[in-house]
């Protein structure tokens, strides 16, 4: 029987366009020892990138002062993760439909959309300066 | 993320390795095809085949590239992006913006 203790992993990461790259091996090496599938893994590195992504540029507007906070929690079948910036936040509801066709060819705005499409849950706080994505899996 | 650029019979093979999936990479791709575009260059095939995983930044990027290639009077291909790759774009609709082929040798051929 598995137990149902709650495995957690923090992290702190510069306001840098490249500090996304810093946590690929770090993620798959939690995901893995969780024993989520290859698919869901894949799946949830691609939300916290975007997560990311936006929480360095948008949040804390690449400001060397500020650091983006993140915080994995596992349990045998739900994945946590929040991303916080030190930023103003922003209103997630008002980022446009990436997928209609007026906005097809537009540079950006597909971030918050891949989030919600990638985990069962996505969930900003009221300031909007902080996202928690849930995934629930099954172990492999 | 390394890059690898070809000439092969009028047009240019960009051979991308490694993930698409920050500022840097995407800023990168960008420059080349800026370049590539200034160099007279028209025909440009993207070779995502090693490609492993692609962001919202990463379809930025092949969407630009593409609307900047298609302004100039060229046109883009992508050859062979993985599974993962071809999700994402599947999922953001925006495959429907490019053409992709299943090799370079194809793609080279098509013009």
């Amino acid at each position: 029987m598995r137990s149902s203790t709650v495995k957690t992993m923090t992290f702190d990461l510069p306001s840098t366009p490249d500090s996304v790259n810093r946590v690929g091996g770090m993620l798959e090496t939690f995901f893995d020892s969780q024993g989520l599938s290859a698919e869901v893994a894949s799946d949830v590195k691609l939300a916290i990138f975007e997560a990311i992504v936006n929480a360095a540029e948008h949040g804390n507007e690449y400001d060397q002062s500020k650091k983006v906070h993140v915080t994995c929690e596992a349990t045998d079948e739900v994945l946590r993760v929040t991303i916080r910036d030190e930023g103003s936040g922003f209103k997630p509801d008002c980022v446009p439909d990436p997928t209609l066709p007026e906005n097809l060819l537009k540079e950006g705005g597909r971030g918050v959309f891949l989030m919600c499409k990638l985990c069962d849950e996505v969930c900003f706080s009221d300031k909007g300066n902080e996202v928690t994505l849930v995934k629930h899996f099954c172990c492999e | 993320m390394d890059i690898d650029v070809e000439k092969r019979d009028g047009a240019v093979v960009v051979e991308l390795t490694g993930e698409i999936v920050s500022r840097t990479e995407q800023a990168t791709i960008s420059e080349l095809i800026s370049n590539t575009l200034a160099e007279g260059e028209r025909t440009i095939i993207l070779d995502l085949s090693g490609v492993p995983y692609i962001s919202s930044l990463g379809i930025a990027v092949l969407v630009t590239t593409c609307v900047k290639v298609d302004r100039e009077g060229g046109e883009l291909r992508l050859v062979n992006p993985r599974p993962r790759v071809s999700k994402v774009l599947e999922m953001t609709k925006v495959t429907d913006i490019f053409k992709a082929y299943t090799s370079v040798e194809e793609a080279v051929a098509a013009q």
